[in-house]
């Protein structure tokens, strides 16, 4: 019975996430924030992040028929933009003569950024100079780690959901966290 | 998500540490909750575009149409390079071909001019009646011939 219910539900589920894509304007506007951020905090370029957003929505879009809802749809999509900047970044390496954009993010424009809220000049100062070395930290990290590292701090989620959007096992994507985070660390003068 | 969720974020990665480093991770996953923060408000600054599928697409095949001329020029550039490159190396060659081939051409001309003066030489030495090695004994035969031929006369005279 409780089999029954359950094969129902996992039903309902993926009937919701297909129909959710009838109305494809409406899943641009619930998704697009989380897909630009992981864009923006992967490539650190304003411009580009918004064409491959742009890209990532109309790939869906075309793709709609393929999508079975095996996965959340937010997987799904984020699946689509992790691949889109899998092949940004080969293509960036391919065509090396193309200049480097001016609308690459300033890790010290980022730093400028953080809401008010803080206590003191001082803490903000403070809070200011870590994200420089952070986003510094991340910008080095080699692609994979620095999309694990993006999709578990910047946007939350699980191990479980990160593996299945990357493709790799738990234990790898674990190992990946692991490294990044050292290197981060490191880069913050502890030990890594 | 709070400082808190990230800590122990963080601090899941590294469950065997002691109280020195759980402070370092501490102030680790506070550096990443800030940088979390300034990424989501960097993004929530933009303004959203439209969502237009026409747009998009055109933007994306004028996007492909600059990749392939890139690429068609990059191919160009290569070819102009390699041309550069390679003409002073075929040029060189090809003065080097020509230098051989006449050095041949001279080469065979002067063995030309020695077959033919060894042929001359050896038609000359054809034709003459008597080589030089049996001149001696030709001369002693004229000697002998013109003897007999004296004695012949006087024989004749006798008679």
């Amino acid at each position: 019975m409780e089999q029954i219910a359950a094969s129902e539900l996992t039903q309902l589920v993926r009937e919701q996430a297909v129909l959710g894509l009838a109305d494809f304007d409406e899943v641009v506007r619930l998704y697009r924030p989380r897909v630009f951020r992981f864009l923006l905090a992967s490539l650190r370029d304003r411009d580009t992040a918004e064409n491959l957003t742009q890209d990532c929505f109309l790939k869906a879009y075309l793709g709609r028929a393929h999508f079975r809802g095996d996965s959340s749809l937010s997987t799904w999509l984020m699946k689509i933009a992790m691949n889109l900047v899998r092949d940004h970044l080969r293509s960036k390496r391919l065509r090396f003569w193309t200049k480097t954009r001016d609308t690459a993010l300033d890790p010290v424009d980022v730093s400028d950024w953080i809401p008010d809220g803080r206590s003191s000049p001082e803490a903000e100062l403070i809070a200011r100079t870590q994200v420089t070395y952070v986003w510094k930290a991340v910008s080095e990290l080699p692609a994979k780690q620095r999309s694990v590292f993006v999709l578990r701090f910047v946007e939350e989620m699980e191990l479980k959901e990160i593996a299945e959007l990357t493709g790799m096992n738990p234990s790898t994507v674990k190992t990946h966290l692991y490294r990044a985070l050292a290197a981060v660390r490191e880069s913050m003068g502890g030990k890594s | 998500m709070t400082k808190e969720t990230t800590t122990r974020q963080v601090q899941e990665l590294y469950p065997e540490s002691d109280a020195a480093t759980k402070r370092d991770l501490e102030g680790l996953a506070n550096s990443i909750s800030h940088f979390r923060a300034a990424i989501h408000h960097v993004a929530g600054q933009e303004t959203e575009p439209e969502w237009r599928l026409d747009q998009t697409q055109a933007r994306r095949r004028s996007t492909h149409q600059r990749v392939m001329l890139e690429w068609a020029v990059a191919a160009a550039a290569a070819m102009v390079l390699c041309a550069a490159i390679l003409m002073p190396v075929v040029g060189s060659y090809r003065d080097h071909a020509a230098q051989l081939q006449a050095q041949q051409r001279e080469q065979l001309l002067q063995q030309r001019a020695a077959d033919t003066a060894l042929l001359d030489q050896v038609t000359n030495a054809l034709s003459e009646g008597v080589p030089d090695s049996m001149r001696p004994l030709a001369e002693l035969d004229t000697d002998y011939a013109s003897y007999q031929t004296v004695e012949t006369e006087k024989k004749n005279g006798r008679n």
